[in-house]
């Protein structure tokens, strides 16, 4: 079955009809949840920013610009949350690079494959804006067009951007590979 | 095709050959044949790429989206309490409240605990009925009436005794959430003529936007054309909110 816009469903909500935020809930919580997984490597973390967007959304829904795409919104949002969350945890660790690898250091003993693990350490020492389109793109499966549109650019210059973000992310991952292989 | 215009066309390469025009890609390929470091490149992205897809995205439990709602009950409340003048005495109610749902709460997670000694249903049904039938319980407990739902929707074994339970919740629970976590219990009894006609009659009773859009939309799922009078009913009251009079004209487009 078809369903309604969620275009529609925002101007519902602006007026007052906030139990309809579960209907986007249930559209878009999966897809935010891992922006923010991959993003801060922490599950409940990203759990409850999920949750925040979507109550943000409540209160924001008055200033919604009918004709922009509601998803596009909604990952403007979400990234401003994300960049607060930063903030947030910079005020009592003075980088973000130091908590990932904290967080690193926990999950050493879980039986994660060595190479996720290997992948993903690689991606958390990105620059900021590779790490991001590459978070966006693979593992929010957002499509190019979409991506383009958050970052108000056209949807070549940002497959060109993703292909010089995996290039650069190829030199980390050998890096960390040989690292260790010289521990062994 | 020189080194660097290549890259403009790498991602596309990479993800599906077959969509680039045919020339673009021969000129490509033959690119790639020719050139060693571009072919390592384009290799070594290729595989890291294909690992990447491979990752799986993570999935959450209905219990995440039960969280979800509780904090937008909450929030809702806090937004009507701003437009309304605070009142002190509210902070003993609260307070009230928060006792009386700790003792239920505690209560029922009791009933659910001994699972050793009664079987997991009994006591799913059990607490269901407690619920339903102890007048202890006010409107400040529907999270806990919330919880025992999810208890009976996330057991995958079917029980008939639950569903007249279930529907009587889904009828006459006065919070919106709890009547929509009935509905969804009942929807894994799909294959029950019972259940469909229950789900079908309820249709008249639910005033609710979200609860009438999802059983709708299950209805509609479903194939259920006994269904089409209660939906034209529907479309034509007046008080039926706009999301739901367009779920209902594509509903009748698919069943009729």
């Amino acid at each position: 079955m078809k369903d309604v816009s969620d275009e529609y469903i925002v101007s519902e909500i602006s007026a007052g009809k906030f139990d309809n935020l579960i209907i986007l809930f249930d559209r878009y919580n999966n897809q935010l949840l891992n922006y923010y997984y991959r993003s801060t490597n922490d599950l409940d973390d990203s759990k409850d920013l999920t949750q925040d967007v979507f109550l943000r959304l409540m209160k924001y829904s008055g200033s919604f610009k009918s004709g922009t795409p509601f998803k596009l919104w909604l990952f403007k949002i979400a990234k401003n949350l994300l960049k607060d969350y930063y903030q947030e945890k910079q005020k009592h660790i003075k980088n973000r690079d130091k908590i990932i690898n904290q967080q690193k250091n926990l999950n050493t003993d879980n039986n994660q494959v060595t190479a996720d693990k290997r992948l993903f350490s690689a991606i958390s020492k990105l620059p900021e804006e590779y790490r991001e389109l590459i978070i966006l793109s693979r593992f929010t499966k957002l499509k190019y067009s979409e991506i383009a549109k958050i970052h108000e650019v056209t949807e070549a210059s940002i497959k060109n951007k993703l292909y010089r973000a995996i290039i650069k992310l190829r030199e980390i991952y050998f890096e960390i590979t040989k690292a260790e292989s010289h521990e062994m | 095709m020189k080194c660097n215009e290549i890259k403009d066309w790498m991602i596309d390469y990479i993800d599906n050959p077959s969509l680039l025009e045919e020339k673009l890609r021969n000129e490509i390929e033959s690119h790639l044949n020719s050139c060693v470091a571009c072919a390592t490149e384009y290799k070594q992205v290729k595989e890291l790429n294909t690992k990447m897809q491979q990752i799986e995205m993570v999935e959450e439990s209905d219990q995440f989206r039960n969280t979800f709602i509780s904090r937008l009950e909450k929030e809702k409340a806090s937004y009507k309490r701003k437009t309304v003048s605070f009142k002190l005495n509210r902070n003993l109610v609260n307070i009230a409240a928060s006792i009386l749902l700790l003792i239920t709460g505690s209560l029922i997670g009791y009933l659910i605990a001994k699972n050793n000694k009664v079987s997991k249903l009994e006591d799913e049904i059990m607490s269901l009925k407690y619920l339903y039938t102890s007048s202890v319980l006010s409107y400040q407990t529907a999270s806990v009436r919330l919880k025992a739902i999810s208890y009976v929707d996330e057991d995958k074994s079917i029980n008939r005794d639950l569903i007249p339970i279930l529907g009587d919740i889904l009828n006459n629970d006065e919070n919106v959430n709890v009547r929509l976590a009935a509905a969804n219990a009942l929807f894994k009894y799909n294959h029950l003529n019972e259940v469909n006609r229950l789900l079908i009659e309820s249709l008249q009773t639910q005033t609710e936007p979200l609860v009438q859009i999802a059983l709708i939309k299950f209805l509609v799922d479903n194939h259920e054309k006994q269904a089409v009078e209660n939906l034209k009913v529907l479309l034509e009251r007046e008080n039926t909110n706009n999301i739901v009079k367009q779920y209902v004209n594509q509903g009748l487009e698919v069943l009729l």
